[in-house]
C-alpha cells in the first residue's frame, strides 16, 4: 500500500457540513441521502467511501460532479465549484453502472468523450489507442458497446475516464461486474494511478477491495460517515501483536521458540500455518493456465499505464 | 471553432448517428417507404380519384411516421439517457447543459429531416405512378420498390463483409438508393424514353411536406423538452395528448375563443397542427401559396423556440439521479 500523504498535501476535493436531501413530485422531504458530512481529499491519495447500498455514496460522487445540488453546505472540488466547467476538465468519472451509447463502437465511444475535451484527431487516436491496450480492449475496438459482457464495458468506462488526463479520478463501484482477475487489474491499474500522483476517490461496498488500495477512508451508513482515517490507523489493533518465524525454521528450532513463549506467558500460544487468501490462489492458478491458452475473458491488457497518464498533474 | 460549438456537433453527430442506429427507426422508415410504394398499386382502380388518394395517404403515412419517430427518438434520447445513466457520464465532461439539450434537439432534428426528404422522395415518385387511371407507370413504381429491397441487401452486406452495424447502414443505404430511384425515374417517362428532369413530378407536393416536415420537428421539440423531466411512458403519453388537442384545437377551442378567455388562451397556447396540414388544397389544379407556407413557417419556428427555451430553463436545474 501507499503512505498517506503528508498532512500538508494539497486539498483537491473538500466537503463540509453537506447534506443531500432528495424530495417528491410535490417538493416535501422524502429522503436524507447525505446527511451532515465532511471530509477532505489530499493530492495523490486514494480515498474510499465506503458502506453498504444506499448510504449515501453515490449521492456524494454526484454532488462532487455537479450532477446532484446540495441541499445545504460547502463543496469544493479542485478549488472550484463542482457546477464549473473547468472543475469538470480535470475530472474523470466512472459510474456505477458503466451505460454508455450502446450503438457506438468502443473506439467511437473515446472519439466522442476525447472530443468533448478538445483533444485533437492524433491526441485521440494516441490516447484511444493506449488506452485500448491497458484495459485490453484492442482486439474489440470495432466492436459496438452494447454487445459488451459487463466486465468488459466497465473497462470502457473506465477508458474514457481517463481520456482527458484527469487530476482527479471519480471511480463508483470501479471493481463492480468484473471477474477476479479484471478486479485485480483495476485495483493495479489504481495503484499505478495514485504512483504517477493522481488523486482517486473510490466508492465500494467490496471491503477486500478498499482495503487492497485506499490510503484513507470514511465509511457511511445511513448518509452520515461513521468513521473515517488511514487505513492503519482504523484497523491496527494496538493491543494485539502478531509473530512471523523465519520460513527456514528447523522443527527443534520451533520447539525452543515454543518452549520459551509458554514459559513468559504461562499459556498456550494459538499456532496455525499461514494461508494464501482466495484472490491469490485463484490468480496463480489462471496465471498459470494462461501460459498455455492465449486469451482469457474477452480482455487482453497490456498490464502498462497508458504513457500519456504518466505526466504528474499540472 | 469554439470548445462549445465543437461540443454541439459533436453531441449533435452523436445523437443523430445514435438514433439512425435504433432499429426501431429504421423500421418506422422503411415501413413507411413501403406502403407509400405500395399505394398506388393497391389503389390504382379508384375511379379516377387514385391521385388524390395516393397523396393524401402518403403524406398522411409520412405525418403519423415522423411523429412516431420523432417522439421515440426523443424519449430514447433523453429520457432513457437519463434513466440509465449514460447523462451522468457526458454531464461529468467539461459540457454546458444549456449546449448539451440544444445539440440532442438538433441530432433529433437532422435524422427527422433526412426522413422527411426520403419521404418527400418516395411520395413524389409514387404519385406518379398513380397519374394515370388504370395504368401503372412501372418507371417510377419499380426503382421505388428496389430502393426498398435494395437497402436490407445492401446494409446486409456490408454487416457481412464489413461488420459494420446493419440497421444505420441500411438507413442510409435507404437514403442513398432512394435518391438515385427519384433522380433515375426524374429522367424517363412512362414509355421508359429520357425526358426532362422531373417533368412528371407533382412539385406542388413539396410545399404541403415542408409544412409537415415543420409539425414533425415541433412535436420532436415539445417530446425532448417533457423527456427531460418525465420518463418514456409520460413523454409519449403527454405528446399524443398534445397531439389530438393541438389537431381539434379549431373545433373545440377556436370557435369559442371569441366569448371565452380560457379559450383564447388555451387555442394560443396549444400548438395548431391544422395549420401544417393543407393537403387538400392540392385538389385539382389548386397550391399552396408561398405566403402561407411563409407564415406557418414563423409560426412553427417561433413556436419551437419557445418550446426549447422551456425545456433548456428545465434541463439547466434537472438532477440527474440515474
Amino acid at each position: 500500500m501507499t503512505p498517506s500523504p503528508p498532512q500538508t498535501a494539497t486539498t483537491i476535493a473538500e466537503a463540509r457540513d453537506l447534506v443531500k436531501v432528495f424530495r417528491d413530485f410535490w417538493h416535501r422531504p422524502k429522503v436524507r441521502a447525505v446527511n451532515d458530512i465532511t471530509f477532505e481529499v489530499k493530492r495523490g491519495e486514494v480515498f474510499g467511501l465506503l458502506g453498504p447500498n444506499g448510504s449515501g455514496k453515490s449521492t456524494t460522487i454526484k454532488m462532487m460532479l455537479g450532477l446532484l445540488h446540495p441541499t445545504s453546505g460547502y463543496l469544493r472540488v479542485l478549488d472550484r465549484s463542482p457546477d464549473d466547467v473547468k472543475t469538470k476538465a480535470r475530472v474523470g468519472y466512472l459510474a456505477e453502472e458503466s451505460y454508455l451509447y450502446p450503438y457506438l463502437t468502443s473506439e467511437e465511444t473515446l472519439h466522442f468523450f476525447g472530443r468533448l475535451f478538445n483533444l485533437n484527431a492524433k491526441q485521440r487516436e494516441e490516447r484511444i489507442d493506449q488506452l485500448l491496450d491497458m484495459i485490453g480492449l484492442q482486439h474489440a475496438r470495432r466492436r459496438v458497446v452494447g454487445e459488451f459482457s459487463k466486465g468488459m464495458a466497465r473497462r470502457i468506462g473506465l477508458a474514457q475516464a481517463l481520456i482527458n488526463d484527469p487530476d482527479l479520478i471519480i471511480l463508483d463501484e470501479p471493481t463492480s461486474g468484473l471477474d477476479p482477475l479484471g478486479c485485480r487489474q483495476v485495483k493495479d491499474l489504481i495503484r499505478a494511478l495514485a504512483r504517477r500522483g493522481k488523486t482517486v476517490l473510490l466508492s465500494s461496498h467490496l471491503l477486500a477491495d478498499v482495503e487492497d488500495i485506499c490510503d484513507r477512508i470514511a465509511i457511511l451508513y445511513n448518509g452520515r460517515i461513521q468513521a473515517m482515517g488511514s487505513m492503519h490507523e482504523l484497523l491496527e489493533q494496538r493491543n494485539r501483536y502478531r509473530v512471523t518465524l523465519p520460513e527456514e525454521l528447523a522443527p527443534d528450532q520451533l520447539q525452543r521458540v515454543l518452549d520459551e513463549i509458554r514459559s513468559v506467558l504461562g499459556a498456550e500460544p494459538d499456532i496455525d500455518h499461514p494461508r494464501l487468501d482466495l484472490e491469490e490462489f485463484f490468480l496463480r492458478i489462471i496465471e498459470k493456465a494462461r501460459n498455455e491458452v492465449e486469451s482469457q475473458s474477452g480482455a487482453t491488457p497490456s498490464h502498462t499505464l497508458a504513457s500519456y497518464l504518466s505526466a504528474p498533474p499540472s | 471553432m469554439s470548445l462549445a460549438v465543437k461540443q454541439f456537433f459533436t453531441i449533435a453527430r452523436l445523437t443523430a448517428v445514435d438514433a439512425i442506429r435504433q432499429p426501431l427507426a429504421f423500421l418506422l422508415f422503411a415501413t413507411t417507404l413501403i406502403l407509400i410504394a405500395l399505394l398506388p398499386l393497391i389503389l390504382s382502380h379508384t375511379l379516377g380519384e387514385s391521385v388524390k388518394f395516393v397523396r393524401d395517404g402518403s403524406l398522411g403515412f409520412m405525418f403519423v411516421a415522423g411523429l412516431i419517430l420523432g417522439a421515440h427518438m426523443a424519449c430514447a434520447s433523453l429520457s432513457s439517457e437519463v434513466r440509465h445513466g449514460t447523462v451522468s457520464v457526458v454531464l461529468s465532461k467539461p459540457i454546458a447543459r444549456i449546449t448539451f439539450f440544444l445539440a440532442k434537439y438538433a441530432g433529433i432534428a437532422a435524422v427527422l429531416l433526412l426522413f422527411a426528404a426520403g419521404t418527400l422522395m418516395a411520395v413524389l415518385l409514387s404519385v406518379r405512378t398513380a397519374f394515370q387511371a388504370y395504368v401503372t407507370d412501372w418507371w417510377s413504381a419499380t426503382p421505388l420498390l428496389l430502393a426498398c429491397v435494395g437497402a436490407f441487401v445492401v446494409g446486409g452486406l456490408i454487416n457481412y463483409v464489413l461488420r459494420r452495424p446493419f440497421v444505420s447502414n441500411a438507413f442510409l443505404s435507404l437514403l442513398m438508393l432512394l435518391t438515385l430511384a427519384f433522380v433515375f425515374a426524374g429522367f424517363v417517362d412512362q414509355h421508359g424514353q429520357r425526358m426532362a428532369f422531373g417533368a412528371l413530378y407533382d412539385f406542388r407536393i413539396l410545399s404541403a411536406g415542408s409544412l409537415i416536415t415543420l409539425a414533425i420537428l415541433v412535436l420532436a421539440a415539445l417530446s425532448v423538452s417533457l423527456a427531460t423531466r418525465l420518463s418514456t411512458i409520460p413523454t409519449l403519453s403527454l405528446c399524443g395528448g398534445l397531439f389530438f388537442l393541438g389537431l381539434l384545437s379549431d373545433y373545440f377551442l377556436g370557435q369559442h375563443s371569441a366569448t371565452s378567455q380560457t379559450a383564447r388562451v388555451l387555442y394560443y397556447l396549444l400548438p395548431n397542427w391544422q395549420h401544417f396540414w393543407v393537403v387538400d388544397a392540392l385538389g385539382g389544379d389548386g397550391s399552396i401559396p408561398g405566403g402561407y407556407v411563409f407564415m406557418a413557417g414563423a409560426y412553427a419556428v417561433l413556436y419551437l423556440a419557445g418550446i426549447l427555451v422551456f425545456g433548456v430553463m428545465a434541463f439547466q436545474r434537472m438532477e440527474v439521479e440515474g
